[in-house]
Formats: structure tokens, C-alpha cells, sequence
């Protein structure tokens, strides 16, 4: 290896990717607040991101086993799967909040159909720009007191429409965009990296993962 | 081997000599990631991948050189250099295997902070490294936070039980 050769490891190859100066007004790195370390004291801090790739510890779902092009149909399953169960449960119950840290059955299906909602949204961006950057989806604690309002049929209905969009996107795909990637930059919380079938793997997951947080048939300290 | 032939000697000193600049690239590779994080400069830091690469941390899963060059832009990162930051890897242990070779290392980052510094991060790394046209590049890092669990633990055991 010749000395310029060497150099070249720091100097010779350079893409052209994005550069910006930094941001004097971004918040420094903190710990983790009393919610996160409730959820990691129950067992809930495993990297989510990791669906797109292996199976979830807790509820076993395994969507990345599955050709990308199913998900969208598992999808909407998943939102069928739901519907039954909201028609089915006592309205006290669906509004119930078991303890801090846990969600309502109502909250959880609002969060399923956000989840499928913005994933769908990050899919179709993903396949039309080059590697974009999304932030962090995290509603506020006020939003979360909304979904506890929602109507039952309204809310389900609205799930099942955003399931047969991430459906009727999936199907639209070329086959090798499944493939391209998204960041999503979650701040102090770290970034990570999506393809979109990994986008499609996490919200089918969300969409089976939480209806068994809403029925309480989920055991977290199985993993 | 001093009674060998002088061009089998020449040919061992010349493996021998690769070898060293196999490992003293890998180095400058590993060190190289300091100087483009704590400066915010995503290219310099993106270009010390191959396009196939993954960087993977309790902080982060990247995957290709974008996704890194993107995190360096990102928000929680801007905000550890703001205040001034230092990623410092400790000498890794380097294998060389052909055009494959992996390094075994700790690393720490130091932020400035209104007192002095303070040590914000101690990890444990474990390297994929492959010779490309271009020179080493980094196929896969992993960066476990050491904490006390098993994860950093097996990442250093790769150094030690091979």
C-alpha cells in the first residue's frame, strides 16, 4: 500500500452527502424519564427497530419471516382482528387504564391506527425521495387523554381505512423499493435505520403486539 | 530463515510489512471516526464505510453510508458536539485475514460541560473491516454501552477467545 493509499482512508473518498453546521439550539443528551424507566423495569426495553429483522421477545411476532408485499393484507387483518374485538368489549373496559405506564385498550388501538398511518406516510416518502429523515413519532401526554375520548365504531372504522392504505401502498410498490431505506432520528433517544418493508414489519407488529396489550394476554416478562 | 534465499526473505518481509500497514490503516480508520463526529462532518464519517454497511448501538441501527451521514446531521447528535464532545478510541486489537479483518476495542466519549468534562459514554466495539479499491473500510460496527450486562461482555470476549 502506497502512502497516498493511506491518506486516502480519511481523504480520498468523499460522496456527496449532506453537511451542515451545527445547531446551537438542540437540547443536550439527558437519562431517561420516570416513564421510560417504568417500561424498562417491566421488561419493555427491547430495540423495537430490531422487528425489521428478528422476531419480538414478548409477543413472539415475527412479520420479517414474511415476503414484504404480505404485509400490507396482514395489515389488514391485524385492523379486522381489532375491529372484533372493540364491538366486542365493554366500553368501562376499553377506557380503562390498568395502572401508569399502561395504556387503555382505547389508546392502544388510536396508537395502532397512528402507527399505520404514519408508517403508510413514511413508506410512500421513502419511496420517493433518497434516504429522508423522519422524526421521532411521539404524541404528547394530552393526546393520549384524546384517544381515551374517541367513539368505539369511529375509531375502528378509521383503523381498518388506514390498514387497506398501507395495503393499497404495499401493493403499488416496486418490488425492489421494499428495500430502500429511511432514518428515523429520534433525537436523544438515537437514530435508527428502516427499510420500508422494516417500516411495514413495525407497524404490523405494533397492530398485533398492542391488541394483546389490550387484552391483557400479553406477558412481558416472557422473553 | 536467515540461511533462506534472499527472495524468500524479501517475499516474508514484504508479507510481514503488509501486515503492519493492514493494521496501522485499520487504526487510523477506527481513530478517523473521532475527528468526523466531534466536527459534525457526516461526510468524512460516512466515507469511512462500504455502501453495505450497518452501524449498530443501544443508541442506533444504520444502515448504508447515508443513514450514518444522516445521524451525524441529526439532532441528538448535534447536541452532544455542541457543547463539545470527544470520541476516543483506545488502541483496538486488530486480526487481519486477507481482505477481511476485524478490530476489538474500547471506546469513551468525553462532553465539555459548564464543570469541566465528563465521561458521557464507555463502550464496548467490535469491527467488520473489508480492503476495498479505496482502501479499509468498516463493513459493521457494533458499540455496546458498557453497563454491567452481557452484551459488552461478548463483544470484548471476541478479542480474548479466539
Amino acid at each position: 500500500m502506497t502512502r497516498g493509499a493511506q491518506d486516502s482512508l480519511v481523504l480520498g473518498r468523499r460522496p456527496a452527502y449532506p453537511r451542515r453546521v451545527t445547531n446551537p439550539g438542540v437540547q443536550t443528551p439527558r437519562e431517561p424519564d420516570a416513564f421510560e424507566i417504568l417500561r424498562r423495569d417491566r421488561g419493555e426495553g427491547w430495540q423495537w427497530h430490531r422487528i425489521q429483522a428478528e422476531p419480538c421477545p414478548q409477543c413472539g411476532d415475527n412479520p420479517s419471516a414474511l415476503p414484504a408485499v404480505s404485509l400490507g393484507p396482514l395489515a389488514v387483518e391485524r385492523a379486522a382482528a381489532w375491529r372484533a374485538f372493540l364491538d366486542e368489549a365493554d366500553d368501562a373496559y376499553l377506557r380503562h387504564i390498568p395502572e401508569p405506564g399502561v395504556f387503555s385498550p382505547l389508546q392502544y388501538a388510536a396508537h395502532v391506527r397512528d402507527i399505520l398511518r404514519v408508517y403508510t406516510d413514511r413508506i410512500v416518502l421513502g419511496a420517493e425521495r433518497d434516504v429522508p429523515t423522519v422524526p421521532i413519532f411521539q404524541p404528547p401526554q394530552e393526546v393520549w387523554e384524546e384517544y381515551n375520548q374517541s367513539g368505539v365504531d369511529e375509531l375502528a372504522a378509521d383503523l381498518e381505512a388506514q390498514a387497506r392504505r398501507l395495503e393499497d401502498v404495499g401493493a403499488n410498490l416496486e418490488p425492489s423499493a421494499w428495500s430502500r431505506i429511511v432514518v428515523n432520528d429520534r433525537g436523544v433517544y438515537g437514530v435508527y435505520t428502516f427499510t420500508l418493508a422494516g417500516l411495514a414489519c413495525n407497524a404490523v407488529h405494533e397492530a398485533h403486539h398492542h391488541l394483546l396489550d389490550a387484552k391483557g394476554s400479553l406477558d412481558a416478562t416472557s422473553q | 530463515m536467515d540461511d533462506a534465499p534472499v527472495d524468500e526473505r524479501v517475499a516474508a518481509l514484504e508479507e510481514r510489512v503488509r501486515l503492519l500497514e493492514d493494521k496501522l490503516a485499520i487504526q487510523q480508520l477506527i481513530t478517523a471516526w473521532g475527528p468526523a463526529v466531534d466536527t459534525g462532518n457526516s461526510e468524512a464519517a460516512a466515507s469511512l464505510f462500504t455502501e453495505d454497511c450497518v452501524l449498530e448501538s443501544d443508541l442506533s441501527y444504520l444502515v448504508t453510508p447515508a443513514a450514518v451521514a444522516a445521524m451525524v446531521l441529526g439532532e441528538g447528535h448535534q447536541a452532544l458536539i455542541h457543547d463539545g464532545s470527544a470520541h476516543i478510541p483506545a488502541t483496538a486489537i486488530v486480526h487481519v485475514d486477507g481482505d477481511d479483518a476485524t478490530a476489538t476495542g474500547y471506546t469513551r466519549v468525553y462532553r465539555h460541560t459548564a464543570d469541566g468534562y465528563e465521561v458521557w459514554r464507555v463502550s464496548a466495539n467490535h469491527w467488520d473491516l473489508r480492503r476495498t479499491p479505496d482502501g479499509w473500510r468498516v463493513v459493521r460496527r457494533i458499540a455496546q454501552v458498557i453497563d454491567g450486562g452481557p452484551k459488552a461482555q461478548e463483544l470484548l470476549g471476541r478479542a480474548v477467545d479466539r
